[in-house]
């Protein structure tokens, strides 16, 4: 087997250990969760079975958060599948956008930072106002100042 | 400029409450709590479009929401002698969700909160065993109340302290009439979707100074 430089992240194997204890999880979750889980510390990559049972996931629409966050892990550590799977998630992405609306754009509410240590995002509104964005950032720039130097 | 972070599922809140001007002060100090804990509260309000199903809208929303905060303290009778009961009832939409759902929709998580701690019993006994707090009518109150649920619904450890939310929610309101003012807003008159932006770009900006 080839081998590929990275390795299931910490958060990625508690998710798969959780998705293997729960009796609700689907057959691919299960699938998944256990390549995602054989490749802790490993740097072999997923065998394309595994990559396209990602791939196929991350295009269902229907498929969970957490099986996403599993199939993108797979899909990230198998050899040729870096291309097929932003593919993928692009289309994913464009159908559950036209049936739910920007509320399926990627969950990100921390960040590492240059130190190493988390720190919380602030997430943008659902749906933005009818004020310009540009033009609150300055009053918001303005007022913040203004208060600073008080 | 760099591109806005939205949520997911997992990061969004769904906030069911009144909406008259009465309540507005609680509604805002939750709004920004959720803000200011890194989620995207999400509310009927949002959405003004008056040729939408408005249970459609709120069926759409519960089901992409991950959290749900529910208040049910303005449950008693309106002008026309009737009770409300919108709230329990988009209450009982999240219940449901989380009970027959598949998949995600099963980890909703969900906090009730009214005016005093157990008077729920008398109105809505069969939520009994859930987690229910009380706010006592306190912006401020229900700030911690929300902090406190967020934080120990998640293993997030990048979510401020009470205090820390407060103080920023106090500078907030402090210098909102004069974000007002540059906006050409009335404070008094702001949407919700206009108080979370300016909310959301006032943290940002708080948090890079």
């Amino acid at each position: 087997m080839s081998t590929k430089g990275k390795k299931t992240s910490s958060r990625v194997t508690h998710k798969a250990a959780n998705e293997l204890r729960s009796p609700g999880a689907s057959k691919t979750a299960k699938a998944l969760a256990g390549s995602a889980l054989s490749q802790t510390g490993s740097s072999k990559a997923s065998s394309s079975k595994a990559a396209s049972r990602a791939s196929g996931a991350l295009r269902d629409g229907r498929t969970s958060t957490t099986t996403r966050a599993l199939a993108g892990s797979v899909l990230a550590q198998s050899e040729s599948g870096t291309k097929k799977a932003l593919k993928g998630r692009a289309k994913t992405q464009k159908k559950a956008s036209a049936s739910t609306g920007p509320e399926s754009a990627q969950h990100v509410t921390t960040r590492r930072t240059a130190d190493g240590k988390s720190t919380r995002v602030v997430l943008a509104p659902f749906r933005g106002s009818s004020l310009r964005r540009d033009r609150v950032e300055s009053v918001v720039s303005t007022v913040l100042a203004k208060h600073k130097k008080k | 400029m760099t591109r806005p972070r939205r949520a997911g599922y997992a990061a969004s809140v769904f906030i069911n409450c009144p909406f008259d001007a009465a309540y507005r002060p609680m509604l805002f100090a939750a709004t920004f709590a959720i803000q200011d804990c890194g989620y995207q509260p999400r509310c009927a309000q949002e959405e003004e479009d008056g040729g939408a199903v408005r249970l459609d809208k709120i069926y759409r929303m519960i089901q992409g929401c991950k959290f749900g905060l529910h208040d049910i303290s303005e449950t008693g009778l309106g002008p026309n002698n009737l009770p409300r009961f919108n709230m329990p009832f988009e209450l009982g939409v999240f219940l449901g969700a989380r009970q027959f759902g598949v998949e995600d929709q099963k980890k909703k998580v969900t906090l009730i909160v009214d005016r005093e701690q157990h008077r729920y019993q008398a109105f809505l006994s069969d939520i009994s065993g859930q987690d229910i707090r009380s706010h006592d009518g306190d912006p401020l109150k229900l700030i911690s109340v929300v902090r406190n649920w967020l934080s120990n619904a998640t293993q997030r450890t990048t979510i401020p302290g009470a205090q820390a939310i407060k103080n920023h929610y106090a500078d907030f309101m402090a210098q909102l009439p004069e974000l007002c003012e540059g906006l050409q807003l009335a404070p008094e008159d702001l949407l919700f979707n206009e108080f979370t932006s300016i909310a959301y770009s006032w943290l940002k900006q708080k948090d890079k100074a």
